[in-house]
């Protein structure tokens, strides 16, 4: 076999190459961080406006292209909301109160009233679309007030380490954040989980395609101690949520079964029946050999094999989870 | 102890400052007054409501497999949303969705300053195929019409027109209570009943001769939930309790045997088992330094399962010892665990280290039974085996920002897993991945990723009837080979943007004489998405999955003497367009068409290549809607979906040619159906 520093050495060309291509295409691309340790300097600096929001929606108002006055639609430009941007007379520690600042960071002198002809206005941070900070200073200023214990595996998870940033999936200038609707959800996974959303299509999957079920259901995107962001601490305990009838113990256990599902199975959705990731007889062929099971392809010619057609081996073998029947030994009872 | 080291010098190394810290020493808001926020619109209450028909064109169950659309006819369509936060800040939401048909939806919510508390129902419809046929009638007890000619060939079998519908109801009440007991504490109360009710198909034998047999589903879980948090500024836990307890409403399915074979008249097999399980669980994250988080995870689960034992068989002339116990005494505890290392030592360096893992304990005690085969005779006793499992994985992860908007990903995991007693009692496998992150502002993501695995297996102890030169695939030595690249890219000044992602995964299994000896995963795909003006945009995308397989197999003992090819792939392609405000305003118009195309080639070889007819599933589904409004808040909605949906499976084509199986007799399902709905929406 391959070891992997040997099958490393072999690749390495193509990674050589690849890296060259990326390192020469990026030198383009630095200003990026100019942004960022200007932002950082001014969250440092701590130059707040004199007035507060009235200083931002003397400019930020109606007439906006982006629909800025819809945070007061939702729980951020609540007046009375416990730890709100917005909430006046705040008893919370800072940034509740600061209003547009607390999570636009300190205006500085972006809200200077003349520029000079060709001049850029100042930075503040900014989010999502128009999103100018890295994903670290976006979700360091969402944190502020967010990093409670729901949120205690964010660090380090998938989304956190592939650079996501809380305002690639949640809109805040909104009176409903799509993503945290039961209508939403599913179709803004699938901005960037395309393959998982078309997996709701295939012969046999989860029901997703209508939001029956939906991505929380199963997963946390902010985190978690299990597999893949599933919701349980193991991949079976989180299918057992729903399937718990296939708890058992069993008297007669499938050992695959107890040991991880996808063993057998693929979550989204399968071209094959029951989510199966092969169907039978080739999966179970995968591991039980076929001897006195005759399942060569007998079709179109030839008779046809019950081990085949119909529930193919699970003809006889139908409780492939598990049997607490005494003579369930080989999962027919 | 080398990730002891690395946990050390990384402790060392994060004396950096916090990548966030505000400075508000400067900031004054008992000055600020915020005039010009509307704070009206906060308190304002809004929603919509939506009512209206639909019309569904045919019958069709697939068509409604999620929704409950299977009958033709009409449909009350209908929705509700409101919310209203108070002056003082508490917010109360009502939602309810497809009232109107199966797949209903109903959540109210409350949230205030110390409490908050929601409550959901969600009805989840499966309806798999109504075309299934049996002889059959009754529910736990099966029973066969009194005219019932036993025979030895299923073609001389009358199975009759009754219908078996293939199809569940889940209904699903979740209730959450949430009260903030201090400012950093707060407890969660929770329960959740769900019940599954309907018929499945299952298939059940006596020796060689199987029969279809519509199962009885009639299940309850109850599941209480507390949950204890709290919320510091370095330092989060949370303390969780949950119970579960699965009630089935039968235990046994018993059926009248079909066949003229001399064994028992009546079969019974065993339905799931009640059971219970109790898990707690810790979670916590500290800031054990200004730039690293420590945090991680401890579960144990305790499953039970104590339901009594049916009787060997169901053939009194079969002499069987007795049972050595009236029930199992089942128990499985599950304890599982992680514990997350994250480091940023510098600005340009991160760590993360990982340690998981999962030990699953069977404590039932050992039985020793006599099982019968086929109703027809006793087997030489054989023990229970339980499976005692054990996994550790651990993983280092280093990220270094080459520059500043290219970041270097590298890292290593080792893989154990143990169990006993089995062919193969220990796999190891060790990781490694490179990654390679190009991002510029949102205008530009770029990443490119490669891994490569490679699996060990213990060595192989020949304990069961399997072939022993069968190596079972999740068990087997394995060499694994993965790509993944994926590009997000907004062209400036377009409102264009576009994004590409393909990856691939390859496994080799070289020390598999029978069994799979490789597999392939295979998926890429493109999205195009332009927005010509803010109230119109249209988007595409395509995505090709792919996998494949090459399974050795033996007739006989001696040596590999055929092989399985098996390949699935589905073409996915969507187009959507959305345009909104056309006639001064008043019309929002919004159209869809996706198509998943799935084609499944399975083969077999011994001397030559013999193929299986294709497997097809091609689903099409093109959705209209049109929205007028005729005056402010009030809206006509209209909606059109046609879908054509086509599949072929020889296993079902070929089922009623079984001479020694009674199947249902169900075929692919084949149609295009379409769905008007016509309703009013007011929105306040």
């Amino acid at each position: 076999m391959l070891s992997v520093p040997a099958a490393f050495a072999a690749a390495m060309p193509s990674v050589v190459v690849s890296v060259a291509v990326l390192v020469l295409g990026a030198v383009s691309v630095l200003a990026a961080s100019e942004e960022d340790a200007l932002l950082l300097d001014k969250l440092e600096e701590g130059n707040y406006s004199r007035r507060g929001a009235d200083t931002c929606l003397g400019c930020h108002d109606e007439e906006e292209p982006f629909p800025t006055l819809d945070v007061f639609k939702a729980v951020h430009g609540h007046p009375a909301v416990r730890g709100s941007p917005f909430q006046m007379e705040s008893e919370a520690a800072m940034p509740a109160g600061l209003q547009c600042e607390a999570c636009h960071g300190p205006i500085g002198e972006h809200g200077e009233r003349f520029l000079e002809d060709g001049a850029a206005r100042e930075a503040v941070v900014n989010f999502g679309v128009r999103g100018n900070a890295s994903p670290d200073l976006q979700n360091g200023m969402c944190l502020q007030c967010h990093a409670t214990y729901e949120r205690a595996h964010w660090a380090g998870s998938a989304h956190e380490a592939g650079g996501l940033a809380c305002a690639d999936c949640h809109r805040i200038h909104s009176a409903d954040d799509p993503v945290r609707t039961v209508a939403g959800q599913n179709a803004a996974c699938a901005t960037c989980h395309r393959g998982v959303a078309m997996d709701a299509l295939k012969l046999s999957a989860h029901p997703m395609a209508e939001s029956q079920l939906v991505c929380r259901d199963c997963h946390d995107p902010h985190g978690t101690s299990g597999e893949a962001l599933a919701v349980g601490p193991t991949t079976n305990e989180t299918c057992l949520t729903c399937h718990a009838d296939l708890r058992g113990p069993f008297l007669w256990e499938h050992p695959p079964a107890a040991e991880d599902c996808l063993v057998c199975h693929t979550p989204h959705g399968s071209n094959q029946p029951a989510l199966l990731v092969r169907r039978a007889p080739q999966l179970c062929q995968g591991c039980h050999s076929s001897v006195g099971h005759r399942s060569l392809a007998q079709l179109p010619s030839g008779p046809p094999s019950e081990f085949l057609l119909a529930n193919a081996c699970l003809n006889c073998h139908s409780e492939v989870h598990g049997s607490n029947h005494p003579s369930g030994q080989w999962l027919r009872r | 102890m080398k990730a002891l080291a690395w946990f050390a010098l990384t402790l060392l190394g994060s004396s950096a400052a916090a990548a966030v810290s505000p400075n508000y020493a400067n900031v004054r808001i008992d000055r600020w007054q915020c005039r010009l926020c509307p704070f009206d619109v906060a308190t304002a209450g809004r929603g919509d409501w939506r009512v209206g028909a639909m019309q569904v064109a045919e019958a069709q169950p697939r068509f409604g497999r999620d929704s409950g659309l299977v009958r033709a006819g009409g449909y009350l369509d209908a929705g509700v949303s409101a919310s209203k936060t108070t002056a003082g800040g508490a917010l109360l939401a009502f939602e309810g969705a497809n009232l109107g048909i199966a797949s209903r939806f109903a959540a109210f919510r409350y949230r205030g300053h110390r409490t908050a508390f929601r409550l959901e129902r969600r009805d989840l419809p499966r309806n798999v195929a109504a075309d299934g046929r049996t002889p059959y009638a009754g529910r736990t007890s099966l029973v066969l019409p009194g005219d019932w000619m036993p025979a030895y060939d299923a073609a001389d079998m009358a199975v009759g027109e009754r219908r078996v519908d293939h199809a569940t109801m889940r209904r699903r009440s979740k209730a959450d209570w949430r009260i903030r007991l201090a400012p950093e504490w707060d407890l969660r109360l929770d329960y959740r009943r769900e019940t599954r009710r309907g018929s499945g198909e299952t298939y059940a034998d006596f020796l060689y001769q199987a029969t279809g047999l519509p199962e009885p589903i009639d299940h309850q879980t109850d599941e209480y939930g507390m949950r204890l948090g709290y919320t510091g500024s370095r330092f989060l836990a949370a303390a969780d309790w949950r119970s579960t307890r699965f009630r089935n409403g039968g235990q046994a399915l018993e059926w009248q045997n079909p066949w003229l074979w001399p064994t028992a008249t009546v079969g019974r097999k065993a339905l799931a088992p009640d059971n219970q399980a109790q898990t707690f669980s810790l979670a916590w994250r500290a800031d054990v330094a200004p730039r690293t988080v420590l945090h991680g995870q401890l579960a144990h689960t305790e499953a039970r399962q104590t339901a009594s034992f049916l009787p060997y068989t169901t053939n009194p002339t079969l002499p069987v010892p007795r049972l050595p116990a009236e029930r199992l005494d089942g128990g499985v505890t599950t304890f599982a665990g992680t514990f997350s290392l994250v480091s940023q030592p510098t600005d340009r360096l991160r760590i993360t280290a990982k340690r998981r893992f999962r030990q699953r304990d069977d404590a039932t005690a050992s039985l020793t039974l006599s099982p019968v085969v086929g109703d027809l005779y006793a087997t030489l006793p054989v023990e229970r085996r339980g499976l005692d499992l054990e996994r550790a994985k651990t993983s280092l992860d280093v990220q270094y920002r080459l520059l500043p908007s290219i970041r270097l990903d590298v890292g290593t995991a080792a893989d154990r897993r143990q169990r006993s007693p089995f062919e193969i009692a220990e796999n190891e496998e060790r990781r490694a991945w490179a990654a390679i992150s190009v991002r510029h502002g949102a205008a530009l993501k770029l990443r490119v990723e490669t891994a490569l695995g490679d699996r060990d297996a213990s060595a192989f102890q020949h304990i069961t009837a399997n072939n022993p030169l069968t190596r079972r695939y999740y068990q087997a030595a394995r060499l694994q080979r993965q790509w993944r690249a994926s590009l997000d890219y907004a062209v400036p000044r377009t409102a264009l943007s576009l994004r590409l992602h393909g990856d691939q995964s390859r496994n080799a299994y070289p020390h598999s004489v029978l069994g799979v000896t490789a597999d392939r995963q295979r998926e890429w795909g493109a999205d195009v998405a332009w927005a010509p003006a803010a109230s119109a945009s249209m988007s595409a995308f395509f995505v090709r999955q792919g996998t494949r397989a090459t399974t050795m197999g033996s007739d006989a003992y001696a040596a590999p003497d055929w092989r399985y090819s098996t390949a699935d792939r589905v073409h996915s392609a969507g187009l959507t367009f959305d345009w909104r405000g056309l006639a001064n305003g008043r019309i929002d118009f919004a159209a869809s068409h996706v198509r998943s195309d799935g084609v499944g080639r399975y083969a077999t070889r011994t001397e030559e290549w013999a193929a299986f007819p294709d497997l097809i599933s091609d689903h099409q589904s093109t959705t209209v809607r049109l929205r007028y409004a005729w005056r402010q808040g009030r809206a006509l909605l209209m909606r059109y979906r046609y879908d054509e949906y086509r599949a072929s499976d020889w296993a079902l084509a070929g089922a009623p040619a079984l001479r020694n199986v009674l199947a249902f007799g169900r075929r692919s399902p084949s149609y295009a159906n379409g769905l008007f709905s016509v309703s009013a929406e007011s929105v306040f």
